[in-house]
């Protein structure tokens, strides 16, 4: 059954009281009191105990079968916030120097979580029967009624004496002054409402603007207007100086200059009054004189420029004339190479010199390639006869070493032959019969003997037999068998004994048979290594 | 057990070789006969001991995630369960019935919303217990009787699970139960609970759990022959392993002595020739004596007559002859599918009873056949007389 979760009706509570109605049910009920809440359980109006959160179960039949039996039982229970919580109240204050001063004091509260039980004694004024409109009883404490409670005392006895102690213009940015009201404001508290399980965890206090700050706030206000004005005058004056500077004032005078320098001010003044001399504003002209100034630079710099051009591009024609001038020089020249050569060769030719040179060299290198041939065949033709006969030494050796490895290897089979026969198959193939002919004789030794002793004579009876009578097959052996070992003799020929092929047919016919056997029960094939015929079940191993 | 002493339990691996080999109806290593599952052309299984396919019969049980597992006294709980089909090759299993039973009391039959289970697939039932009326651990056992069909055939299986559930006490009513403990006894540091529920809790193993329960389940062998889904009546039942002794047929007319080897499990008995070679099973159905063959009559023998194989724990006969065949004393038509009884007579020839006949009879020993003779009997009216 899940829990009815239990909280306050209203945040701005801080204590209430659970009405009886909701304890009231035929069912059992169960409510869950979170843990950050005092759960305050009366019993007959006798506070019974009291916890932070919890789960508790009221009501159901039963309880309610007591209260028939034994009397109805008044259970009550009060939840109590135990958060922290804050309240704001003004204050106002004289400073020393008389200024009056106001704030706004924020107090972070608590409801003591070690002694919630004592939170009963802030509740005044709870009614239990809340029928009234007019005056609501009261089940419940606020946040509110815990400021009304404590404001009047904090108001002369923490702030008038604190704030007393100070000018007003030094109140602001005092943390030392807030740490001192929370101090006191703690200790007035504790005074007060210690017992009744309120702590006071914080303080701070926000200050109004006070009479003294206001108007030191109009005298930096008033400095700081002034001093824009100021600025703006420096900024003025400045212009002026600037444009006086650059005027040019044009003296147009008709009396003589020696006399116009001489003058003093006053006498200027006294000329210009008469008409003597006239100012003329030459700004204008001065302006249009800098810009003649400037047009007269940049054409200078395009001249130059220009100029410049030209000339290289008279120095680059220059060195091209020259070039074709010594390319004339240097094509004569070669012409007059080559003439000289054709003469000096014409000369040779008639002197005959350079004819039989050439024959003779050509003789001299036509017999040194006769020679050369010769030689290359003499050499291929020894290194043929060397070649042949490595080759037969090779091939000798060769023949000699595979001897030996199909020696080795035919030892090797006989080996492994031997691994897995009996001694008496080994017998027989020391014997020079063929391994089927072994098994056969070996089958029939093991047949007829009772003791090991006994196969292996019986063997070399048989060996012994079947060598005089050249048995040479598997079919042969068994016809031998057959016919009884008295009339062996000649039964190769009679059993149709072909020499040679018949050995390898018989001998897979045997590996076969090997590998699989039958059940003597149901004649059903089954591989040799089965423990069970694999149709019947017949066992075929003991 | 007719299986010569395997060394292991049956089937060993060695069996499962050997079972590749589809003409092999023994295993050639251990002897034992390969009994294959009547569907093993599709599951290529072979039947463990208790005559079950685990390739083809693979229910899973669980209790399904969430569900609560405790409850208090006078109220009930439902059980989500989730039954599934496991097995590896897409057989369907077929979920025939599911009983629930409570501790003391009857047998309770669950209406199943579904029957079919495609492999793989998963079904779900709601069970609800009884009203709980004492407190303590209450014991509910779960029956689920299951169906694998192949053709006409059909196996029946019920397997059996078992769910234990902590029934508490009626809760306290009484305030006073609550507020006379200490948060700091407990441990639970801010929070009062009642120490004396969270014990309760603690002993039922409360709480709905996060993942499904998976339920054992075991065989139930007695309750499928108690519910009459296997055996006969729960007196005695016939395994797939119980030898068939053949008596009176001719000389190779007849398979070997010993149980039905053939790879689906069921015997065709009827005039067709290409059956009873030596060791393989099927019957040929002649009516003959000492080798002379009544040509006339035999005719009227079907080339496959009927059928013989053992399903149910039950030895089952199937007409197949166009002409029907009568047991006992009542003909059935083609298709009839029955199941044949201690000292039975099949009577191959509707129409000429007399002309030949099969009797069956049963050994029994402890509850189960052990041996199975059927035995033939030419009639004496017939033309050979």
């Amino acid at each position: 059954m899940a829990s009815e979760p239990v909280i306050l009706s209203d945040p701005r509570m801080l204590a209430e009281f659970m009405r009886q109605s909701e304890f009231r049910s035929f069912f059992e009920k169960r409510f869950a009191v979170p843990p950050d809440y005092a759960a305050l359980l009366f019993k007959n109006g006798q506070l019974i105990d009291a916890f932070k959160g919890g789960h508790f179960s009221v009501g159901g039949v039963v309880d309610k079968l007591k209260g028939l039996v034994g009397g109805s039982t008044h259970i009550g229970m009060m939840i109590a916030d135990l958060k922290p919580f804050s309240v704001q109240t003004a204050l106002k204050a004289l400073s020393r120097d008389k200024v009056e001063v106001a704030g706004v004091a924020t107090l972070e509260l608590q409801v003591d979580p070690d002694k919630p039980s004592n939170i009963l004694g802030m509740m005044h004024g709870v009614t239990r029967s809340g029928v009234d409109p007019e005056t609501p009883g009261r089940k419940a404490l606020s946040k509110a009624d815990v400021l009304d409670r404590i404001r009047p005392h904090l108001s002369d006895r923490v702030f008038e004496a604190a704030i007393g102690r100070m000018d007003a213009v030094e109140i602001r940015g005092q943390t030392g002054l807030q740490d001192m009201i929370q101090a006191d404001i703690m200790k007035e508290v504790e005074r007060l409402a210690g017992d009744l399980g309120l702590i006071v965890r914080a303080v701070s206090i926000e200050w109004a603007m006070n009479a003294d700050e206001v108007a030191e706030m109009q005298r930096a206000e008033a400095d700081r207007r002034q001093d824009a004005l100021d600025h703006q005058l420096e900024i003025i004056k400045r212009e002026i100086q600037r444009e006086q500077d650059a005027t040019e004032i044009t003296l147009k005078s008709q009396v003589d200059l020696a006399k116009l320098q001489n003058a003093s001010e006053d006498e200027l003044k006294q000329m210009a009054l008469k008409s003597e001399i006239e100012f003329l504003d030459a700004r204008e002209s001065a302006k249009r004189r800098q810009e003649l100034d400037a047009l007269a630079h940049e054409i200078s710099t395009l001249e130059i420029e220009r100029k410049a051009r030209f000339d290289d591009a008279l120095a680059t024609a220059r060195n091209e004339s020259d070039l074709l001038e010594i390319r004339k020089r240097q094509a004569a020249v070669e012409r007059d190479i080559a003439l000289i050569e054709q003469n000096r060769a014409d000369q040779m030719r008639k002197s005959g010199a350079y004819t039989e040179v050439e024959i003779t060299t050509a003789v001299q290198k036509q017999q040194a390639d006769h020679i050369a041939r010769l030689q290359e065949i003499e050499i291929r033709g020894n290194e043929a006869e060397a070649n042949l006969t490595i080759r037969m030494a090779g091939a000798e050796t060769q023949n000699q070493i595979s001897l030996m490895d199909a020696q080795t290897r035919g030892k090797t089979s006989e080996i492994n032959a031997f691994k897995n026969m009996s001694p008496e198959q080994i017998l027989a193939i020391n014997a020079g019969l063929s391994a089927d002919v072994a098994q056969v004789l070996a089958e029939q030794a093991r047949a007829k003997s009772v003791s090991s002793a006994e196969t292996m004579q019986a063997m070399r009876d048989m060996v012994e037999a079947a060598t005089a009578a050249q048995i040479r097959s598997e079919e042969q052996a068994r016809e031998m068998f057959r016919m009884g070992m008295d009339g062996a003799i000649g039964v190769a020929h009679g059993a149709g004994g072909k020499e040679g092929g018949t050995s390898s047919v018989g001998s897979s016919s045997a590996t076969q048979a090997a590998a699989t056997i039958e059940c003597p029960k149901c004649r059903a094939v089954n591989n040799a290594k089965a423990n069970f015929c694999k149709q019947c079940g017949h066992k075929l191993r003991t | 057990m007719v299986h010569s002493s395997p060394t292991t339990s049956y089937p060993g691996q060695c069996c499962f070789r050997a079972s590749l080999d589809r003409n092999a109806t023994f295993c050639d290593e251990c002897g034992a006969p390969l009994v294959r599952c009547m569907a093993t052309d599709e599951c290529g299984g072979l039947l463990d001991e208790t005559g079950r396919c685990p390739i083809c019969v693979a229910p899973r049980m669980s209790l399904d995630a969430g569900s609560a597992s405790s409850v208090r006294v006078g109220g009930t709980l439902a059980l989500p369960l989730i039954v599934s089909n496991a097995s590896p090759v897409g057989r369907p299993l077929f979920i025939e019935e599911m009983w629930i039973k409570g501790d003391d009391s009857e047998l309770r039959k669950v209406e199943l919303p579904f029957q079919r289970l495609n492999s793989g697939a998963t079904g779900e039932v709601g069970l609800r217990t009884g009203v709980m009326d004492t407190a303590g651990l209450h014991r509910f056992d779960i029956y689920v009787v299951v169906a694998t069909r192949y053709l006409w055939r059909e196996e029946r299986y019920a397997f059996a699970a078992s769910i234990a559930i902590p029934v508490e006490p009626e809760g306290p009513s009484e305030i006073i139960q609550n507020y006379n403990i200490q948060a700091d006894a407990i441990g639970a540091g801010m929070t009062i609970y009642n120490p004396t529920r969270i014990q309760k809790e603690r002993e039922a193993g409360i709480a709905t759990h996060a993942e499904p329960i998976q339920l054992t389940l075991r065989r139930a062998d007695t309750l499928e022959r108690t519910l009459g889904h296997r055996g006969y009546d729960g007196r005695y039942a016939v395994p797939r392993f119980t030898n068939f002794v053949w008596q009176g047929f001719d000389r190779e007319q007849a398979p070997l002595d010993g149980p039905i080897r053939t790879a689906t499990g069921v015997l065709s008995v009827g005039r067709a020739s290409n059956a009873p070679e030596v060791g393989l099973n099927d019957v040929r159905l002649l009516i003959s004596q000492d080798g002379k063959i009544d040509e006339t009559t035999s005719v009227h023998i079907s080339r496959r007559h009927f059928q013989l194989f053992i399903q149910n724990d039950r030895l089952k006969l199937r007409v197949e002859s166009q002409n029907g065949t009568r047991i006992n004393d009542e003909a059935y038509r083609r298709g009839a599918v029955l199941t044949l009884n201690d000292l039975d007579v099949i009577r191959p020839l509707v129409r000429n009873p007399e002309a030949v006949s099969i009797s069956v009879r049963f050994e029994i020993q402890h509850d189960e056949v052990d041996r199975i003779v059927l035995r033939r009997r030419v009639g004496t009216q017939g033309s050979l007389s």
